[in-house]
């Protein structure tokens, strides 16, 4: 089947069979590597992408499903002020991820602050149900999310939060 | 599951969607198909050999409200219907908080959590306390049934041939208890695994309404206990919400049902008298 | 591919890597626990795609294990669902995925045994005996004997990338690119498997991140499938697991049962302990010798007691192998050694916390016969902050009286606390190869720069900076012109396994040696200066009844735990409520690194003793796939409190596992004191919880 979709903001074809998940497509057809092949049933949260406006598992999600649609890698995200605001409040509290869970991470506490600027503790930790990995050290990530906001919100506005 | 697909329709309105299904009776239709692919673990999905793509009509991925009623499409996913805020009954939002992750929750929809074959998914419980009420299309019918009639206690939804959950109603009343409890681990839907929802509402003191559904393999309700309290006084007497726990308890044993059981229905059990027990002296 | 300056820091996951012209390689495992395999019908197989079987493989079927070697693929008898007893090989993944699952693997089928606390001698991997001292003269006059039994279950590592390896002939060399903690392993075992000498392999090791023990040996066992493949096809080939693939046969933490009986004095002091552990290897038993030893040291605790009888027994069952977790079976022991030493202070009715600081050792104490702690032991120190900290003794008391006045468990919280003392052993015990000869190297090249060479792996940028740090400290240079090398094989000296400390420990300690001889040559010497420097176990411990007169362990760490629980009645789950820890590290580098990595083996530790559970049916982990295995979200963290005890030592100590031996004893403590019964299983079963609430 041929699929079009808009990936990374640039208009893409693929040929490919409709029982292939997104995570291999973007891996192997467009050599896009940051998302990874964590668990293949949605919980380990290292394949994240955004499609259509949402972070989702891309091992969940068949070619067929992706037709018409904007994805959105972590390479693509990793462009945008929106990237640097995480990866710096990241950097302040000194979070060391592993690097397999960068994307899970990266787009976690970007869905969260997309719909919530201030989040408290709770709403952290839970916006990171999605993303199993033996490096994470919850007190950090709580830290390294509440930075980025306040990064974000001095960005946006010019003021704490 | 059978083996390799062979082709996707991509259906934009109900019309278009029940003529693919004419011409090809064994389509499946797939919305978020986290349902379908559950716990598929290998390189390559196993599909079902026809599908029906819902992602692009419109019309499914409608939300409307009214004065009495939230409408949510099927094809609606469960993060939408959450990010509705405070409109969406507490009991639900409860639910969808909890379900299975903040990524799945962006793909899987209500009406695949409804029919769902295998079991009763947790979306269930706070539906059926709610009554809310279910759309069912063919390409020339449409009826209304109840969540408890969709589904039988076990078994598969009572779903018709090429009839296809459009819509979802639920009606907005005001409830003073809520409580709802995931039981199992956070997104493993297991045999042990199940949510519990109990609602009540009362009016001059009085009970006027309390409901209780655990779904997990089965959807367990019975409106006939749920009477029993119905038009006592708050708070209840220890006797009144002990006996509501008793004559769960003797429900249980008497059918000797095997689901739940063991320590599912031991906790299901404690978080009956947790419910009523809320309404006690 | 390491913490390289050349290569920017950029980390390389075997998933990522994809040489031009890659062939794919799947394994056809046994669908049966035991049996003596005929043979194997393939489908038919279209042009380039191969089955490679054990009778074609040039060299030993067999790989090292340290303990008990395991067969590269099944020859004659297969011994485990899903032992491997083809490679199928080819270009195209799906199908070659395809047509390995279509392979059927035809055997006759053996009893299987699965139960490994009832055993014959002909199932042993390994067994330890030794008394110190007479444990029968001792009992004969206790005041009072102690006994129980304790039990472990598996728990799966669950690192982030699943495990896989690459070999690609690159002119006269073979290169294996896979994730591992001991490069030099997967050199020597696929040199060994293919018949070539170790010279013409080079190995690069990729991004392990927390790895948690799951990446000693399991990686050059798939190592040598892809060498297989490649040398058969003259193709680069890639072998990677699935999740699933990877959680169903890779190794796991083993299971034990361990028993202790305790002879007890009047005022409550060790008389005699005996302590018999026995765990479940699976089919072949890799490493089961550390394992061994350090289960059988750690059930004899650290506590005073002149006179001991240990056993030790690894089992082989018709299960996958088991392998290292965190700890080598240091945290199964100490597991149940702390269970009991609260078992002795309840039956002495001494309160946990005195008994634990009247007669944990300290320096100049006599342990294992006749060994001295040469080292201070902050025993009572450790004990000390984690009780302050936590405000152990109101809360010990309050939830006694609470524990005591209740008529029914729905009579207000059901709260526990807990506490326990325990040790990490740095370095390898076990004799043989695992003891050394290991090294590093370096160079203070003419201009100036010092290139630090090493096989050792780590998941964190830390350590190396600490391998900078020292090194800069030695020979006053900046962070700037210290470069660590590529740990390819090619270039740096076997280092040794990247475990136990190892890291932090022995490798830091040759950089440190190898900078102080560069010190002393620099200004005497023409540049450049390249030292070697060495590491070798002074002495392997031995058993067989033969007296200790020298301490095991290069190195101890200790650490002192303390954990909250309330058990919800109506789940009949215990949430945590807080942990406390105090560790003693030595010297501490990196006060934030130290703490965020014993805040995370915490969360790691509290999900082997709650939740983590896997139980193979039938020799089958099937049934408990990806989507079941019940790791910790981080909603549901509990609130953890670390110290440190602060000396003036020079030497840093591994601290990683501390935790996996302190906190699921006092978890369990304190849920046995919530539900007014004593939990010595773990993971804990809500149904055991249920059965003591409603007994109650």
């Amino acid at each position: 089947m041929t699929i079009e979709f808009i990936l990374n903001g640039e208009d893409v074809v693929v040929q490919t069979s409709l029982d292939r998940r997104l995570i291999d497509i973007l891996r192997e057809n467009f050599k896009l590597l940051n998302a990874k092949a964590g668990c293949r049933v949605g919980r380990c949260g290292s394949c994240s992408v955004i499609l259509n406006g949402k972070v989702i598992p891309s091992c969940l999600v068949s070619a067929f499903r992706i037709r018409g649609g904007e994805v959105i890698t972590l390479e693509g995200f990793s462009l945008t002020d929106e990237y640097q605001d995480i990866a710096s409040g990241f950097s302040r509290a000194g979070v060391e991820n592993c690097g397999y869970c960068d994307a899970a991470k990266i787009l976690a506490a970007e869905a969260l602050l997309e719909q919530n600027p201030r989040p408290n503790k709770d709403e952290v930790l839970s916006a990171f149900n999605g993303v199993l990995c033996r490096c994470t050290v919850p007190r950090l990530l709580v830290d390294g999310v509440l930075a980025a906001a306040d990064i974000r919100q001095r960005r946006l506005y010019g003021r704490a939060p | 599951m059978e083996g390799l697909h062979n082709q996707v329709f991509f259906p934009t309105t109900m019309a278009d969607l029940f003529s693919s299904w004419a011409r090809c009776p064994d389509a499946v239709p797939y919305a978020g198909g986290t349902d379908l692919i559950l716990g598929q673990g290998g390189r390559s999905f196993l599909l079902p050999r026809n599908i029906i793509s819902l992602a692009p009509i419109e019309e499914l991925r409608r939300i409307s409200r009214t004065e009495r009623y939230l409408e949510i499409g099927a094809a609606v996913t469960l993060a939408e219907i959450f990010a509705l805020g405070k409109i969406v009954p507490e009991i639900l939002r409860s639910s969808l908080s909890e379900i299975a992750n903040p990524q799945v929750r962006n793909i899987a929809t209500i009406g695949g959590s409804l029919c769902c074959r295998r079991r009763r998914l947790d979306v269930f419980a706070p539906l059926a306390v709610l009554d809310a009420r279910l759309e069912l299309r063919t390409a020339t019918t449409s009826r209304w049934v109840s969540v408890g009639r969709f589904a039988p206690e076990s078994g598969e939804p009572l779903l018709e041939k090429a009839e296809l959950l459009t819509r979802i109603r639920v009606p907005l009343e005001s409830w003073n208890y809520n409580l709802y409890t995931r039981i199992g681990g956070i997104g493993i839907p297991t045999e042990d695994s199940a949510s519990f929802s109990f609602i009540a509402r009362a009016e001059n003191d009085i009970l006027s309404e309390v409901r209780l559904a655990l779904a997990g393999m089965e959807l367990i309700r019975d409106r006939s206990i749920e009477n029993t309290i119905v038009g006592k006084s708050l708070p209840l007497t220890r006797k009144h919400a002990s006996g509501f726990h008793e004559r769960w308890r003797d429900r249980l044993n008497a059918l000797n049902a095997p689901y739940p059981a063991d320590l599912l229905r031991d906790r299901f059990l404690n978080l009956v008298e947790q419910a009523v027990m809320g309404l006690a002296e | 591919m390491s913490d390289s300056d050349d290569l920017n820091g950029k980390r390389v996951f075997v998933e990522d890597l994809h040489p031009a012209g890659l062939y794919h390689a799947a394994l056809v495992r046994s669908k049966i626990a035991h049996g003596k395999l005929r043979g194997i019908e393939t489908p038919k197989l279209s042009h380039g795609n191969i089955l490679i079987r054990a009778s074609d493989i040039p060299g030993q079927n067999r790989m090292e294990g340290y303990g008990d070697d395991s067969p590269i693929l099944a020859a004659d008898e297969i011994k485990y669902i899903g032992e491997p007893v083809a490679i199928l090989v080819g270009p195209d993944k799906s199908i070659v995925d395809r047509l390995a699952s279509e392979c059927v693997v035809s055997a006759d089928i053996l009893p299987a045994n699965y139960s490994f606390e009832k055993f014959s001698s002909d199932r042993l991997a390994a067994k330890r005996t030794a008394v110190f001292g007479d444990p029968d003269d001792a009992f004969a006059k206790a005041a009072h004997i102690v006994e129980g039994v304790c039990r472990t279950g598996r728990q799966e590592h669950w690192y982030a990338e699943p495990q896989g390896a690459i070999a690609s002939f690159s002119y006269d060399k073979l290169e294996i690119f896979t994730a591992t903690q001991w490069p030099f392993h997967v050199r020597s075992t696929v040199s060994s498997v293919l018949d070539v000498r170790a010279e013409d392999i080079v190995v690069h090791p990729c991004e392990v991140g927390v790895h948690l023990d799951g990446k000693i040996w399991y990686p050059s066992l798939l190592s040598a499938y892809v060498a297989l493949a490649a040398l058969v096809c003259r193709k680069p080939v890639k072998l990677f697991l699935t999740r699933e693939e990877d959680f169903l046969f890779s190794p796991k933490r083993p299971p034990s049962v361990i028993r202790h009986r305790s002879a007890i004095g009047k005022t409550g002091e060790l008389l005699a302990l005996e302590a018999r552990a026995v765990i479940d290897v699976g089919a072949f038993a890799p490493f089961a010798d550390e394992t061994l030893d350090r289960m059988c040291l750690g059930s004899i605790g650290a506590y005073r007691c002149p006179n001991v009888r240990v056993e030790g027994f690894a089992v082989r069952t018709n299960t996958p192998p088991a392998g290292p977790f965190a700890g080598f079976g240091l945290a199964q022991a100490f597991f149940a050694v702390e269970r009991h030493a609260s078992h002795i202070a309840e039956t002495c009715e001494i309160d946990p916390v005195d008994w634990r600081k009247a007669y944990a050792l300290g320096k100049n104490d006599s342990w294992i016969g006749k060994t001295t702690q040469k080292d201070t032991i902050p025993s009572a120190e450790l004990i000390d902050s984690v009780v302050t900290m936590s405000d152990y003794r109101r809360k010990w008391a309050s939830y006694e009286l609470l524990k005591n006045g209740r008529e029914s468990h729905k009579d207000g919280p059901l709260r526990g606390i807990g506490i326990s003392f325990a040790y990490q052993g740095n370095g390898f015990l076990s004799h043989g190869r695992l003891s050394g000869n290991f090294s590093v190297e370096a160079t203070l090249e003419k201009n100036g720069t010092l290139e630090i060479r090493t096989s050792a792996v780590s998941g964190s940028r830390e350590t190396a900076a600490l391998w900078r740090r020292v090194a800069a400290e030695a020979l006053s240079l900046s962070d700037a012109d210290i470069r660590i090398a590529p740990n390819s094989t090619d270039r740096v000296p076997d280092s040794g396994p990247s475990s136990l400390s190892r890291n932090v420990t022995v490798v830091t300690r040759l950089i440190e040696r190898c900078c102080i001889a560069i010190r002393k040559q620099r200004f005497r010497d023409p540049l450049p200066i390249t030292v070697k420097r060495s590491f070798r176990n002074p002495r392997s411990l031995e058993w067989g009844g033969k007296k200790m007169d020298y301490s095991p362990f290069p190195l101890f760490s200790w650490g002192a735990a303390v954990v909250e629980v309330e058990i919800n009645p109506i789940l009949y789950i215990p949430q945590v409520r807080g942990v406390w820890l105090c560790v003693d590290g030595g010297k501490i580098f990196s006060e934030r690194r130290a703490r965020s990595s014993l805040e995370n083996a915490v969360i790691h530790s509290l999900g082997w003793a709650s939740r983590e559970r896997i139980e193979p049916l039938d020799g089958s982990f099937s049934g408990g796939e990806p989507i079941h295995y019940d790791l910790a979200p981080p909603s549901g963290a509990p609130t953890i409190k670390v110290d440190f005890f602060w000396n003036d030592s020079t030497v840093p100590k591994g601290i990683g596992e501390l935790p996996f031996s302190c906190v699921p004893a006092a978890f369990a403590q304190a849920v046995s004191q919530a539900a007014g019964v004593s939990f010595d299983v773990i993971p804990l079963d809500p149904r055991l919880i249920r059965d003591a609430l409603e007994d109650s």
